[in-house]
C-alpha cells in the first residue's frame, strides 16, 4: 500500500450517489486520496482547485455534462494534462468517437466494465 | 230567319245544361247552371214574342215576364260566380240571396218596375216607374259583385280552373255587360225598343266561352270530334259524288236503256267500288286532316319506341328517370312532369321533376291514398271531394299514373296539362300507359343496380374502415410495444446502477485486505445497495402493473385513521434518530370508515411520509385530516429543504428526482424516482386527487383526497 506522502489524488465526477460510495471506497482501499463531485460544475471547480493526478468522469450528469467538463479540462492549460477516464452508460459510437477527440484517455462503459478493471486502468495510467 | 235564331240559342242552352247536369246532376254547380240557364231561356222567349204576338194583353205579361226573368238570371248568375268551380256557399246564404230577385220579380208582375205601356209600329213600349231605379241597381250591384267574386277567385286560383274562370269570365261579362246596355240603359234614352233583340245575340259570347270551358272539362274531345265529322263528310261526299258520277256514267254510254236488269248490275259494281274504295278513302282523309289538324301531334310509335329505348338502355336511376321526363315533355308538350320512386310502399326512394316550380315531396298520408289507383287518375274526370282530387290540385297535376311492378306500386308519374291547352285524349293515356308499364321494368332494373352499386360502395367503405382500424391498432401495439422497450431499458439502466455497486463491494470483500472496520461497513453499504434494489425492483412492478393497467385494489371499508397511525408508527425510531417529530393532528369528529385498498394507502403513507423524513433534518412531519366536501382531505407537511418551483411540475413523472433531492441526499440512499408516480397513481385509481404545496427552505406539504362515499 502506497504512503500516505506520496498519495495519489483521484476526482470522481459522478451524480449517482450509489456508484459514487462505490468507487470513492474502493480508491481509498486502493490508497489513493479520493475527491468526490456531483455535478459537472464541482467537479470542474474541484479539478481546477485541487489538480488531481486522475479524473474519473461520468458522461450523464445534470448542469453541466461529462462531455462539457471533458471540453474544459482539456482546453484549460492547468488542467490539460490530467489523464481522465471517461465512464458511461452510453454505448453509442460517436460519443466515443468525440470523447477521444476531446482527449479522454480512456473510455469505459460502465455496464461492461468491472470495477477492478476500472481499478487497473487507474492504475496503469498513474504509474 | 230571326226566330230560328232564337230557338236555335234556346236549344243550345238548354243542352248545354242539361249535360252539364246529367254529368253530375248531385252538384250544386249544376243546379244553379240549369235554372240560370232555364231563366235565360225564359228571359230570350218573352223577349222575342213581346214584339211579335198580336194581343196587347199577351205583350204586356210577356214583357213583365221578361223583367221577372231578368232579376231571377241575375241572382243565379251570382250563385255561379260564387260556386264556380267549387261550391262555397251555405244553403241559408242562398235562400238569403234570393229575396231581392223575388221581391223585384213581384214588383215587375204588380207594374212597379214598368208600366204605362203603349203601342207603337205594333211594338210595345213602356215607361220606368217608380222601383225601376232599385231594380237596376240591384241587377247591377248583383252584376258587379258575380264579376268581383270570379276576378277574386280568378286571381287565386291556379292551372286549368283559372283558364276555366277566365273563359266563363269573358264570356258572362261580354254576355251581360251587352244585356245590361240593350235592355236597362238604352231604353232610357228612348232608343227603338228592337236594339233589346241585340242583347240576345250578345249571349251567343256565353254559349261559346262557357261551352269552351266545359269542353276543357274533358266533356269531350272537341278537337277530334272536328277532324272526325270532317273525314266522314268528305267520304260522304266523294263516295256520294263518285256514286252519282258513276251511275250516270254507266246510264249514260254503257247501258244505253238504264233499266232492269242494267240497272241492277250497275248498282252491284258501284257497290262494290264504294265497298273496296271506302277504307283507302278513309285512310287517305284521315292521314290529310291529321296533318292539317295535329301538326304539332306527336307519332305515338316513334315515342313509345324511344322511351323504350331509355328504359331499356339507361341503367343510372336519375338519368333514366330525366332522360324519360324530358322526352315525354318534349314529345307530347306537356307543361310539367315529375316521378315520385316508392321504397317498401310508403317512403319516398327518389324524386325527379321537370317544369314544377319546386321538385315534388308528396306526404305520408298522400301516398297512401295515391297507393290505392290502378287505373290512371284523370283530374277533370275525377268528382269534386275526392282526396286523389285534392292531392293532384295541390300539384296542379293534370294526370297520376302509377308504375307497377307484379303487382306492387313502385313510384307515380305526375303529368302536368298541355302546353296547348288541350286535353289528354283517349289515345294519349292509352300510350301512357304502355309506356309506364315499360319504365317501370326500366326503374325496376336501374333500383337494383344502385342498390348493388351502393352495396358497393358500403362494402369497400367498411374495407376501408376495418383497414384503417387495423393500422391503427398496429400503431397502437407498435408504439405500446415501443414505450414497453423504453420501460424496459429504462428499469435495466436503473437497477444496474445498484447491482454494480454491490458488485463493487462484493468484489472489495473479496480482493482486499480489509480490517474489521472496513469490513463492517462493506457489508452495510452492500445491505443499503440490496434494500434499494429490493425496493427498486418492487417500485417497477408496480409501475408495470399501473402502465399495464393491471393493478388492483383491493378495497375494504377501512378507518383511515387507523391507517395512518400503523404508518406513523414504523417511522417513529427513524424520526427519533434524527431528532425530528411525527405527528398525526386528529380531526375533531372521527371520519366514516371509508372503501379503500389500505395496504394501497398505508404505501402512499408510506412514500409520503418517508420522502418527508428524507428532507427535513429538523422540526417534523405532521400529517392532517379533515373531510369536506364528501371528501377525507389528507396531508402530509414537513418543515424541511423545499422543492423549486421549476421541479413542482414534473414532481409525479416517472423516474424524476428533483435537483434538491440528489444534492441534498449526497450522504444517503437516493430514492427510486418512482415513488410519487405510484403514490399519484394509487390515490387517481381511488378517485381521488393529489397535489403538492412548498416553500423553497420552509417545507412541503402534499395533499390528498379519497372520495368517502364509493
Amino acid at each position: 500500500m502506497p504512503k500516505a506522502q506520496g498519495k495519489k489524488r483521484i476526482l470522481i465526477i459522478e451524480d449517482d450517489i450509489a456508484l459514487r460510495n462505490v468507487y470513492e471506497m474502493r480508491f481509498k482501499l486502493e490508497g489513493y486520496d479520493v475527491l468526490v463531485a456531483g455535478d459537472g460544475e464541482e467537479g470542474l471547480s474541484t479539478a481546477v482547485k485541487e489538480k488531481p493526478n486522475l479524473v474519473l468522469l461520468d458522461l450523464m450528469m445534470p448542469k453541466i455534462s461529462g462531455m462539457d467538463v471533458l471540453d474544459i479540462l482539456k482546453s484549460t492549460p492547468e488542467t490539460k494534462k490530467i489523464p481522465v477516464i471517461v465512464l458511461t452508460a452510453l454505448t453509442q459510437e460517436s460519443v466515443k468517437t468525440k470523447g477521444y477527440v476531446f482527449g479522454a484517455d480512456e473510455f469505459m462503459v460502465k455496464s461492461e466494465s468491472k470495477l477492478e478493471e476500472i481499478v487497473s486502468k487507474v492504475k496503469s495510467l498513474l504509474k | 230567319m230571326e226566330s230560328t235564331i232564337i230557338f236555335l240559342i234556346s236549344i243550345l242552352y238548354i243542352i248545354l245544361a242539361l249535360l252539364v247536369f246529367f254529368r253530375n246532376p248531385r252538384l250544386r254547380i249544376s243546379i244553379i247552371f240549369l235554372s240560370f240557364v232555364g231563366f235565360i231561356v225564359i228571359w230570350v222567349l218573352s223577349n222575342y214574342f213581346e214584339s211579335i204576338v198580336s194581343s196587347h194583353e199577351l205583350a204586356i205579361a210577356l214583357l213583365k215576364l221578361d223583367f221577372v226573368s231578368a232579376s231571377f238570371i241575375f241572382y243565379f248568375f251570382l250563385l255561379i260566380c260564387i260556386n264556380f268551380p267549387t261550391p262555397k256557399q251555405r244553403l241559408l246564404d242562398l235562400i238569403l240571396l234570393s229575396f231581392p230577385a223575388i221581391i223585384f220579380s213581384i214588383s215587375s208582375m204588380l207594374g212597379l218596375v214598368v208600366n204605362n205601356f203603349f203601342f207603337e209600329n205594333g211594338m210595345i213600349k213602356f215607361e220606368p216607374v217608380i222601383l225601376y231605379l232599385p231594380y237596376s241597381i240591384y241587377i247591377f250591384s248583383y252584376a258587379v259583385f258575380g264579376l268581383f267574386e270570379l276576378l277574386r277567385k280568378y286571381r287565386k286560383t291556379k292551372g286549368l280552373y283559372k283558364m276555366q274562370i277566365l273563359y266563363v269570365l269573358i264570356g258572362l261579362s261580354i254576355s251581360a255587360s251587352i244585356g245590361i246596355i240593350t235592355n236597362l240603359i238604352l231604353p232610357l234614352f228612348n232608343v227603338p225598343i228592337e236594339v233589346n233583340r241585340i242583347g240576345i245575340y250578345g249571349l251567343i259570347f256565353f254559349i261559346g266561352f262557357t261551352a269552351y270551358a266545359i269542353v276543357r272539362h274533358r266533356l269531350m274531345d272537341i278537337r277530334l270530334l272536328v277532324v272526325k265529322s270532317i273525314i266522314y263528310t268528305l267520304l260522304f261526299v266523294v263516295i256520294g259524288i263518285v256514286y252519282t258520277f258513276s251511275i250516270f256514267i254507266l246510264g249514260a254510254f254503257v247501258f244505253k236503256d238504264f233499266t232492269g236488269r242494267e240497272a241492277y248490275w250497275a248498282a252491284m259494281i258501284v257497290a262494290l267500288t264504294v265497298a273496296f274504295t271506302f277504307q283507302p278513302l278513309k285512310r287517305i282523309f284521315t292521314r290529310w286532316t291529321d296533318r292539317v289538324f295535329f301538326k304539332d301531334q306527336y307519332n305515338f310509335e316513334e315515342l313509345t319506341s324511344k322511351l323504350n329505348e331509355v328504359a331499356t338502355s339507361t341503367i343510372i336511376l336519375s338519368e333514366l328517370l330525366y332522360k324519360f321526363l324530358d322526352n315525354l315533355i318534349e314529345e307530347m308538350r306537356l307543361t310539367r312532369g315529375a316521378f315520385i320512386l316508392l321504397e317498401d310502399n310508403k317512403k319516398i326512394y327518389d324524386t325527379e321533376s321537370l317544369g314544377y316550380k319546386q321538385a315534388l315531396c308528396l306526404e305520408d298520408n298522400e301516398i297512401k291514398t295515391l297507393l290505392k289507383i290502378k287505373k290512371p287518375l284523370i283530374f277533370d274526370e275525377l268528382e269534386e271531394g275526392r282526396k286523389e282530387k285534392e292531392i293532384m290540385r295541390k300539384y296542379n297535376t293534370s294526370i297520376v299514373l302509377s308504375l307497377q311492378t307484379e303487382g306492387n306500386v313502385i313510384g307515380f308519374l305526375f303529368l302536368g296539362e298541355k302546353k296547348s291547352g288541350d286535353i289528354y285524349s283517349a289515345k294519349d293515356i292509352q300510350v301512357l300507359e304502355i309506356i309506364i308499364s315499360q319504365l317501370a321494368l326500366g326503374v325496376q332494373n336501374a333500383k337494383a343496380y344502385e342498390k348493388a352499386q351502393k352495396f358497393n360502395l358500403i362494402l369497400r367503405a367498411e374495407v376501408n374502415r376495418a383497414t384503417k382500424e387495423l393500422r391503427n391498432t398496429n400503431q397502437r401495439l407498435q408504439e405500446t410495444d415501443k414505450a414497453k422497450d423504453e420501460f424496459i431499458s429504462m428499469a435495466s439502466h436503473e437497477i444496474r446502477t445498484p447491482i454494480a455497486s454491490l458488485e463493487g463491494y462484493l468484489s472489495m470483500l473479496n480482493n482486499q485486505k480489509l480490517d474489521q472496520e472496513q469490513i463492517e461497513e462493506v457489508s452495510r453499504r452492500s445491505y443499503e445497495s440490496i434494500t434499494h434494489l429490493a425496493t427498486l425492483v418492487k417500485d417497477l412492478l408496480d409501475v408495470s402493473r399501473i402502465e399495464q393497467k393491471r393493478m388492483k385494489l383491493a378495497k375494504e371499508p377501512t378507518r383511515i385513521e387507523r391507517v395512518i397511525q400503523h404508518t406513523i408508527e414504523g417511522f417513529e425510531l427513524q424520526a427519533h434518530d434524527k431528532g425530528i417529530y411525527v405527528k398525526f393532528q386528529k380531526p375533531d369528529k372521527m371520519l366514516p370508515e371509508i372503501n379503500i385498498d389500505p395496504d394501497r394507502i398505508s404505501e402512499v403513507f408510506n412514500n409520503l411520509i418517508g420522502n418527508a423524513m428524507k428532507f427535513t433534518e429538523k422540526g417534523g412531519i405532521t400529517i392532517g385530516l379533515k373531510e369536506g366536501g364528501g371528501q377525507a382531505v389528507v396531508s402530509v407537511s414537513d418543515t424541511g429543504i423545499g422543492i423549486d418551483k421549476k421541479s413542482l411540475p414534473s414532481l409525479f413523472q416517472k423516474f424524476y428526482q428533483a435537483q434538491e433531492a440528489s444534492s441534498a441526499l449526497s450522504n444517503e440512499r437516493g430514492g427510486t424516482g418512482l415513488g410519487l408516480y405510484i403514490t399519484k397513481n394509487i390515490i387517481e385509481m381511488h378517485d381521488g386527487k393529489i397535489w403538492v404545496e412548498s416553500e423553497k427552505n420552509k417545507g412541503t406539504t402534499f395533499y390528498f383526497t379519497l372520495p368517502i362515499s364509493g
